[in-house]
């Protein structure tokens, strides 16, 4: 009788051994779970890149005015 | 100006920029910074100038997330000396590494023993006299240190406390501040030699008229750059910023320099990092944190751990030219740290500059 868990063959007498396909099925699941998870980070990180790429890059900047500092510094000059 | 050299354009990204400015005070600044990031919502910020600006700012960095601050040119040395703050990146030296080997040229080379220094009352004077004196107090020298409050028009009671006793009188103020106390020397008739602060011998003061050009000329002086340089690099810098600035200084101001380096270092990262500014900038404040940096100066500067500039530093005089002031190279000091060389515990043993720390008095 197979239990949750066993990989055992319930149809064909294996003895102790999980039966080969199983084993083979699930070692496959892994890989492609792990390569799923990793083409789903790149996506992520392309489609933030992708996204970033649309949109500029916004820098402030703060300078002190004091005579005889440059009178045309503005207060606010977005560009 | 290293915007312009880009095209405001970094890794595929426009670069959208927003100036704020401030007047040297901390809570002006700190709103300014507020503003920008709450109302405008930067990414990064290339400021401030002043000390205390400075030492406010990176507090101020430290309650946000996802965000960056590159500081202009404010040089307490606390600012990064002292629980520094991770996203608070500093790409020129403080007032300290600005006016290293002035101390020492000071007793070994102009003799003096005793000096008046006469600077402003806030973290940035305190950080320069605190460097001057390491060196000066150690050779065996006395000072008496005489400060003035930010924004002092009249100076006529420090002039009048200056001892006689005194062999020179370091200046250790800035703009405006240095000005009014020139010119007020000047008109005193008061004939102690001077020596200048990093940001006294520089061009905002220098290309100002009036009587304190007298005083200027000749004086020795220490800071992070040297206006007449022939270094190649240098001299085509100056070309380029008196192009772009037909109506600008003779040469680019101290504060111009910074800026240009900060703005540069801050290009550098986001080219490395592809303009991706997602995941709190975490790959950014990594590559910026590992910048190298090529200076106008035809130098490089580079952080250390507390993201705190090691720059090269000179001894200067002042000159005049077809009758205008620019320093010139005396001597020059590469890499200098900003625990002057001393391993840092060491260093921070020796306590916060302040109004009383160091102190070295002459004996009455």
């Amino acid at each position: 009788m197979n239990t949750p868990g066993d990989l055992r063959c319930p149809t064909f007498n294996h003895g102790d051994k999980p039966h080969e396909l199983t084993r083979l099925t699930r070692k496959a699941f892994l890989v492609s779970a792990i390569a799923a998870a990793a083409a789903m980070a790149l996506l992520t990180s392309a489609s933030t890149a992708f996204a970033q790429a649309g949109t500029p890059i916004k820098i402030g900047s703060i300078k002190t005015l004091e005579a005889p500092s440059r009178p045309e510094v503005k207060t606010r000059s977005a560009r | 100006m290293a915007f312009e050299e880009v095209n405001y354009t970094v890794a595929g990204r426009k670069i959208e920029w927003i100036r704020e400015s401030s007047n040297a005070q901390a809570d002006v600044a700190l709103a300014r910074a507020r503003k920008l990031i709450e109302r405008d919502g930067v990414d990064l910020i290339i400021g401030p100038l002043s000390g205390a600006e400075g030492i406010a700012l990176r507090d101020y960095s430290r309650t946000l997330k996802g965000k960056t601050i590159i500081n202009g040119q404010s040089a307490a040395a606390d600012t990064t000396m002292r629980d520094p703050s991770p996203n608070f990146f500093r790409f020129n030296g403080d007032g300290m590494q600005w006016i290293a080997g002035l101390g020492n040229y000071t007793y070994n080379t102009l003799k003096a023993r005793h000096v008046a220094v006469v600077a402003g009352d806030y973290a940035f004077p305190y950080t320069q006299v605190f460097g001057f004196m390491q060196e000066f107090c150690k050779a065996g020298g006395k000072v008496t240190k005489l400060w003035s409050p930010l924004g002092t028009a009249d100076f006529a009671s420090t002039i009048a406390r200056i001892p006689k006793t005194a062999d020179a009188v370091p200046v250790l103020h800035g703009g405006t501040d240095a000005l009014a106390f020139l010119t007020q020397y000047a008109q005193a008739g008061a004939t102690l030699p001077l020596i200048a602060g990093s940001v006294t011998a520089d061009q905002v003061v220098m290309s100002a008229r009036g009587p304190h050009r007298r005083l200027l000329n000749g004086l020795i002086t220490a800071g992070p750059l040297v206006d007449d340089s022939d270094n190649p690099t240098w001299v085509a810098f100056v070309d380029r910023y008196r192009k772009r600035f037909p109506d600008g200084f003779a040469a680019p101001s101290i504060k111009a320099v910074h800026y240009y380096i900060a703005a540069k270092a801050t290009l550098q990262a986001l080219e490395q990092v592809k303009g991706d500014l997602s995941n709190d900038q975490k790959a950014f404040q990594a590559a910026l944190a590992k910048v190298v940096v090529s200076t106008p100066m035809g130098g490089s500067v580079r952080l250390d751990e507390n993201r705190q500039a090691i720059a090269d530093n000179f001894i200067r005089r002042v000159v005049e030219r077809d009758g205008k002031l620019f320093t010139t190279q005396v001597q020059k000091f590469e890499a200098v740290t900003q625990t002057q060389g001393m391993p840092r515990d060491q260093f921070l043993a020796l306590g916060s500059p302040s109004r009383d720390n160091p102190s070295c008095p002459p004996a009455n």
